[in-house]
């Protein structure tokens, strides 16, 4: 994935001018920086959420993209299930990763139930459910004690390793996980 | 994939999809019974051109209940085929005795039935030459069929079958034809038969002022239902719209086209708006038909 003389500015602020990256696949890129510099804006960018102002993301043709929003977004009035049943209607696939992550399907519970850190989780399933080539995860383990971020990040090397993951987070356990690391403020600023 | 999300998000909304095809059946049910009844006033108690000139009906049965009987194909009375058969053996003697071309009066029997909803008139005799098919003639709006048909369709209704006559009946006869012999066909069919002639003139069952209080009592119940659906019909399309919009959100961030969300908007509007509103204005003279049948007539 190839980022071109990419920039962007709300009404009256600018986030970040001609911006040029590439990312590989296979390969985990964590983009750290403060809050408010962009991060998200870009992530969201890449997956088509928002519209290029100048610029171009150069994908690959057909590439399927998965985003995590940071809110975790699922359908609260329906269950995980049938959340899940979005992306694939692999049952076994399901049970299996919510099994790993130790979250029960508790049949017609709706998700509005789920506490932050099962919504997050189920979101990630979601996501590794949806076996994207191009990985956009923001805040992905806000929510999660070591433990079950150890399991999220195994998963996702597992199941995801050979995709171009691009992960926004201000979580330092992540560290050890990302191949590259990308500090924003940098890029912007230079 | 629309049609999966339409389904799961139909059985988790089930109350208000219910409703809201509820509200949508009756809006369609309201809307085209209004104008039925309308019609159906109008017909009831607008001046009638009967383009005949007696008819012979059961006694205690006056030209009015004839024209609701034509209307809603239930005879308020019944006849012997037998004195419609008597009645042309008449004709043809008579016109055998005095050499004539042409009868002095040609004589129709009718019997008004119900077949899946709609009504019709099974017509005993040669309908050539009686019914007039203007505007203002009762027999434009109305159906009618051969003899043999209405004996496989009432072959087992109670209704039409009687201890002295069984299943031998009709409605009534229509007669048209000279003045002359025809008051002396009156009085006959007065004196000695279980029948009743009248004779027929326009404008019979003119009533304007019962026509503007049916047609006052519609207006106040057709906008009585409009005042109760138009606000359901639209909160539970407000509250369906929040509901899509929490989905699109998640829908766009696992990669749907705006295109893929138009459709599913579109796939809600036609399955819960447009089919069952449809249903409600075609079903609606059936039901019209049936409470008529049972509550109003039966």
């Amino acid at each position: 994935m190839n980022v071109q003389n990419l920039s962007f500015s709300y009404v009256e602020k600018p986030l970040f001018q001609n911006l040029n990256f590439e990312f590989k696949s296979a390969t985990i890129t964590l983009i750290q920086g403060p809050s408010g510099c962009g991060k998200s804006t870009f992530l969201k960018l890449v997956a088509g959420l928002l519209d290029l102002q100048s610029g171009q993301i150069v994908i690959s043709p057909n590439s399927k993209i998965g985003y995590l929003h940071q809110d975790c977004h699922l359908i609260d009035h329906w269950s995980i299930q049938e959340n899940l049943s979005l992306v694939s209607t692999d049952l076994v696939k399901q049970k299996n990763f919510l099994r790993e992550f130790d979250l029960q399907m508790p049949g017609a519970t709706p998700a509005s139930q789920l506490s932050g850190g099962e919504r997050q989780r189920v979101s990630i399933v979601r996501t590794l459910l949806q076996n994207p080539e191009i990985v956009l995860l923001d805040e992905p383990t806000a929510h999660l004690d070591d433990e079950q971020t150890a399991v999220a990040m195994k998963l996702i090397k597992t199941h995801l390793g050979t995709k171009t993951i691009l992960i926004v987070s201000h979580d330092k356990r992540l560290f050890d996980y990302a191949d590259q690391k990308l500090d924003w403020k940098l890029q912007v600023s230079r | 994939m629309i049609l999966k999300t339409f389904l799961i998000e139909s059985r988790r909304s089930f109350k208000l999809v219910f409703t809201l095809f509820l509200c949508s059946f009756l809006f369609g049910f309201a809307a085209f019974s209004s104008f039925e009844l309308k019609n159906y006033i109008e017909k009831l108690f607008s001046p009638t051109e009967w383009g005949i000139d007696l008819a012979i009906l059961p006694k205690g049965t006056s030209p009015e209940s004839l024209k609701r009987s034509l209307l809603t194909g239930r005879p308020e009375g019944l006849i012997p085929v037998a004195l419609f058969k008597t009645l042309q053996a008449q004709i043809t003697d008579e016109q055998r005795k005095s050499s004539l071309t042409q009868p002095t009066f040609k004589a129709l029997g009718f019997l008004p039935y119900q077949k899946n909803g709609s009504t019709q008139i099974a017509i005993l005799g040669n309908p050539e030459d009686f019914f007039v098919k203007d505007d203002r003639s009762i027999w434009s709006s109305i159906k009618l069929t051969d003899w043999n048909q209405q004996i496989d369709d009432l072959s087992n209704l109670p209704n039409y079958k009687t201890p002295e006559w069984g299943s031998q009946v009709l409605m009534g006869i229509l007669i048209k034809g000279e003045s002359e012999p025809l008051l002396k066909l009156k009085e006959m069919i007065n004196r000695r038969t279980v029948a009743q002639a009248w004779v027929m003139k326009a404008g019979i069952s003119t009533d304007d002022q019962k026509i503007n209080q049916l047609e006052t009592a519609l207006y106040t119940f057709t906008c009585l239902i409009f005042l109760c659906l138009v606000p359901g019909l639209i909160l539970s399309f407000i509250i369906l719209s929040a509901r899509r919009n929490e989905i699109f959100i998640v829908l766009k961030e696992i990669g749907w086209k705006q295109a893929s969300q138009l459709q599913f908007i579109l796939l809600q509007i036609v399955i819960l708006f447009l089919i069952p509103c449809t249903l409600g204005v075609f079903t609606s003279p059936l039901i019209l038909n049936w409470v008529n049948y049972l509550f109003i007539l039966g």
